[in-house]
């Protein structure tokens, strides 16, 4: 991962030579709060080149006007921010999602990066910060705000492995340990195994604790 | 004819504009919190009023006013909790007052 801490103006991004400024879609379900940041990045000398008002309105706008890096709100109606990601992932479109929010739990960031966003950045940090992850992920790096990393680099160590989610996925869909085994063709011990691993990781006390922070921290649906 | 505003000039406008949505929002999350305070609040209401200090944290940091943003933070993570402790309850209460006091000093 690419994180720059210094805060300082965009630097090159070059093909042939000439710099290409990145062209920015900014997402955000609050017009006043739209306006102010597209007002900040364009004093910055960035060009912000369209705005969508949920993450819907967004998926129409990138095939339309091609931007080279989306910012979008987390929390919006409709499609959100973290959809919006999924999104551009599954349909492989060329543009680096950074996600603005003022939700700065740990847990969301890491989700956020794994379903493919290429940075995170708080809403209560300086718009400098806001510059210069746009570009870091319009130069093809991925960027986390400094105030968030170091909690998202400590519960990354306690990430949840793809077999580990896909169990407390079916726990979570009310189907019993005997039934998870036949659904993922392993056996009732190792489903057991893996809800107990998933407890420690989560903290939980119980499997019904453990459903219960999954959905909150977003990790199942 | 008239000169062009800085941005600062221009984001301090918008500010204006919205001032009295933002203050709406601030007295309902007020409100809430002083209705925990009481024990006399519905779930959904609590959920609603967390959602409007989540968007009061966005528009207060976007328009430079930290603590607001604090405050704002602070309100929606105690509406989101469950945890009425002796403790929670006196951030209850002081987090409540800070943002009333927010809401008439401007």
């Amino acid at each position: 991962m690419t994180v720059m801490q210094d805060g300082t103006a965009p630097s090159t991004d070059t093909e042939g030579g000439a710099r290409v400024a990145p062209t920015i879609l900014l997402v955000e379900d609050h017009p006043a709060v739209r306006t102010g940041i597209r007002l900040q990045l364009e004093s910055h000398g960035l060009a912000v080149v369209g705005e969508a008002a949920d993450g819907g309105e967004a998926l129409a706008m990138i095939r339309q006007h091609a931007p080279s890096v989306v910012v979008a709100d987390l929390r919006m109606p409709g499609v959100d921010g973290m959809q919006l990601v999924e999104r551009v992932r599954d349909e492989a479109l060329d543009v680096s999602v950074v996600l603005l929010s003022a939700v700065t739990e740990a847990h969301f960031v890491q989700r956020a990066l794994d379903l493919g966003a290429s940075g995170y950045v708080s809403k209560d940090a300086p718009i400098e910060t806001i510059v210069t992850a746009i570009d870091v992920v319009a130069s093809g790096g991925r960027y986390v705000d400094p105030l968030l990393l170091a909690s998202v680099l400590e519960s990354s160590n306690e990430q949840l492995s793809p077999r580990e989610l896909e169990v407390l996925q079916q726990a979570a869909n009310g189907m019993q340990n005997k039934l998870i085994a036949l659904e993922l063709d392993i056996s009732e011990e190792t489903v057991k195994t893996h809800l107990s691993n998933v407890m420690r990781k989560l903290e939980a006390a119980s499997r019904t604790e453990a459903v219960a922070a999954g959905l909150r921290r977003a990790l199942i649906s | 004819m008239e000169a062009p505003r800085s941005f600062e000039a221009q984001l301090e406008a918008i500010w204006d504009r919205h001032w009295s949505t933002t203050r709406d929002q601030i007295e309902q999350v007020v409100a809430a919190l002083r209705a925990i305070d009481d024990g006399a609040i519905e779930r959904a209401n609590r959920d609603a009023a967390a959602s409007q200090a989540h968007r009061l944290i966005g528009m207060a940091a976007t328009f430079g006013r930290p603590r607001l943003a604090e405050c704002a933070r602070a309100a929606e993570r105690l509406l989101r909790s469950d945890d009425r402790s002796d403790g929670v309850r006196a951030d209850i209460i002081d987090v409540a007052e800070a943002l009333d006091r927010m809401r008439t000093d401007q």
